[in-house]
């Protein structure tokens, strides 16, 4: 299988999963409703900056050695944002999300106590049927040849 | 000359130990697993794959409410794999289920479903065994159950109620197989050597009541705020939400304190011998508290259902000491040919009233019943084979 095509599949997995429109800032919204953070970022542009500052920032960027590292940096820092950003968007969420999203929810601890407490023994063992029909292992049946096919294409 | 010889003799003296060495088959061959829990996870994971109905056949028929036909010997034909696992399993010592205690509240246990459906798998068989007539292979099988209740062990309060519940169905199977075996004397005997060895009482809730009352101190702090909310609230977001805005140090502190001293006292009284009215009592007394007050409701919501904990613990003991006192029973029928007329001194007793089981020959057998109890729950059948 091609990179170009694996890649295909992702995307397409990504975009049926999570929203991939672009966000779109509405400023004036953002002001009216934040209005105490707006006064605030007024407040710091206003105030004058060093008059020695630009200065000093000048002289060490003016080295040809000190702009390609800063190059460099800023390349390298974007890269590892977007990939972490990438994996926040198809890895998973905060752990008690997950778990409260996840059918396997159904036999956690919390859950079993709460339905023996509820119900008694009679609630707990409908609570295992369930569990039993939505999770698994569903015990298969795949012959070795079965079980290994595929695996040509890794 | 001679030392250039010695040199290479040594040389391929060493490299031919080294390569024995190397080569030898008990080094190769890693030995089979020391924890029995990996080996029933490979038996649910060869249980075989049947449609609901069959599970339900399979069900009733280890309840003994069906009697095991062509279908139940077929299905569990096909689950040979699992009961192969699990026989090589009840041979191992250790078990350790390896539950994420780290995880708390939301340690998943999805084994437990699993254990239920093994033993079903195993008082089936058990049947099928005793419905062909071997009576020891099927009692056998009973106390195959009766060890791997063991094995489920008592990590959690959850397991430890499975673990009852196989006992149970053990108990229910082997009551239903020795009054058909009611003319062997010496395999009563040796049921009798057998149980005597395995007790009922080797597993306690103290041990999973100690592990949570841990888990929910440390759960029950500001610190933790939020996953006290998501649990309290039964991971609703708004409800959780709610929670963390209310919750502060000192609510937590106090419902801490009050969960606290609940739960001491529920680990005396179930670390104390005293009569079961009176322990039950107790415990339900400690699962009261004030309903107009939140900080009281939330401890509530982590103290167990303790009473019905020490109901499912005291009927289970009373179930073995049944099949015991049935032992004694049946083996007085099987050396005078008759059933005696009043019941034997010195029988196990019953474990809710801590009396003798009150007796009643019957026209197929007997019956053993809990005194002053009429429910059917408390009485223990026993049919002899003509």
């Amino acid at each position: 299988m091609s990179t170009e095509k694996d890649d295909k599949w992702l995307d397409e997995l990504i975009s049926q999963n999570i929203d991939t429109t672009k966000p779109e800032f509405d400023a004036e919204e953002w002001k009216t409703r934040h209005p105490d953070a707006f006064q605030s970022i007024l407040s710091r542009r206003a105030k004058p900056a060093s008059s020695n500052q630009p200065d000093v920032l000048r002289r060490i960027f003016a080295h040809p050695i000190v702009r390609l590292a800063a190059a460099a940096v800023i390349i390298v820092t974007t890269g590892l944002l977007l990939t972490r950003d990438r994996q926040r968007q198809i890895g998973p969420s905060p752990e008690p999300r997950l778990v409260a999203d996840s059918p396997t929810r159904i036999v956690s601890m919390i859950s079993l106590r709460t339905t023996y407490q509820q119900g008694g023994w009679d609630a707990l063992d409908r609570q295992f049927r369930e569990t039993l029909k939505t999770l698994g292992p569903g015990p298969s049946s795949l012959t070795p040849g079965q079980l290994l096919n595929g695996t040509n294409d890794l | 000359m001679v030392s250039i010889c010695k040199g290479s003799l040594t040389k391929t003296l060493f490299l031919t130990l080294a390569l024995t060495f190397i080569a030898s088959p008990v080094i190769a061959i890693p030995p089979d697993p020391d924890n029995a829990a990996l080996l029933y996870y490979q038996g649910f994971l060869t249980l075989a794959q049947l449609e609901e109905v069959a599970w339900d056949h399979i069900s009733n028929v280890a309840r003994g409410k069906a009697e095991p036909d062509d279908k139940a010997r077929e299905y569990i034909s096909k689950c040979a794999g699992a009961i192969e696992f699990a026989e090589v399993a009840v041979k191992v010592p250790k078990c350790d289920w390896g539950v994420r205690y780290s995880q708390g509240f939301e340690a998943l246990m999805p084994q437990l479903p699993q254990m239920r459906r093994l033993t079903f798998v195993l008082m089936v068989d058990a049947r099928i065994r005793a419905a062909d007539g071997d009576y020891k292979a099927a009692i056998e099988r009973c106390l195959m159950a009766g060890t791997f209740a063991r094995h489920v062990g008592d990590d959690t309060l959850i397991s430890y109620l499975v673990s009852i519940a196989v006992r149970n169905l053990e108990y229910t199977c082997m009551r239903d197989i020795i009054g058909r075996a009611a003319g062997d004397v010496e395999l009563l005997q040796w049921l009798k050597n057998k149980l005597a060895t395995s007790g009922t009482v080797d597993l306690s809730p103290v041990r999973p009541l100690k592990i949570e009352i841990e888990i929910v101190s440390n759960l029950i702090r500001i610190d933790n705020v939020e996953k006290f909310a998501w649990v309290l609230a039964l991971s609703d977001e708004k409800k959780a939400m709610e929670i963390i805005k209310k919750a502060d140090e000192e609510t937590l502190n106090q419902a801490r304190r009050i969960y606290s001293e609940r739960m001491k006292s529920a680990l005396t009284i179930l670390s104390t011998p005293m009569p079961y009215e009176q322990a039950h009592s107790r415990l339900k007394q400690l699962a009261e508290f004030d309903q107009n007050d939140p900080v009281s409701m939330a401890a509530k919501f982590f103290a167990p259902a303790l009473d019905k904990v020490l109901y499912q613990m005291t009927a289970v003991e009373t179930h073995a000491n049944a099949i015991k006192a049935a032992i004694e029973i049946l083996m007085i029928h099987a050396k005078t040919g008759r059933l005696p007329d009043a019941l034997p001194s010195e029988l196990p007793k019953d474990g809710f009233s801590g009396k003798d089981f009150e007796y009643e020959k019957m026209k197929e057998g007997f019956v053993l019943r809990c005194p002053g109890k009429d429910s059917d729950v408390y009485r223990y059948e026993f049919k002899i084979k003509k």
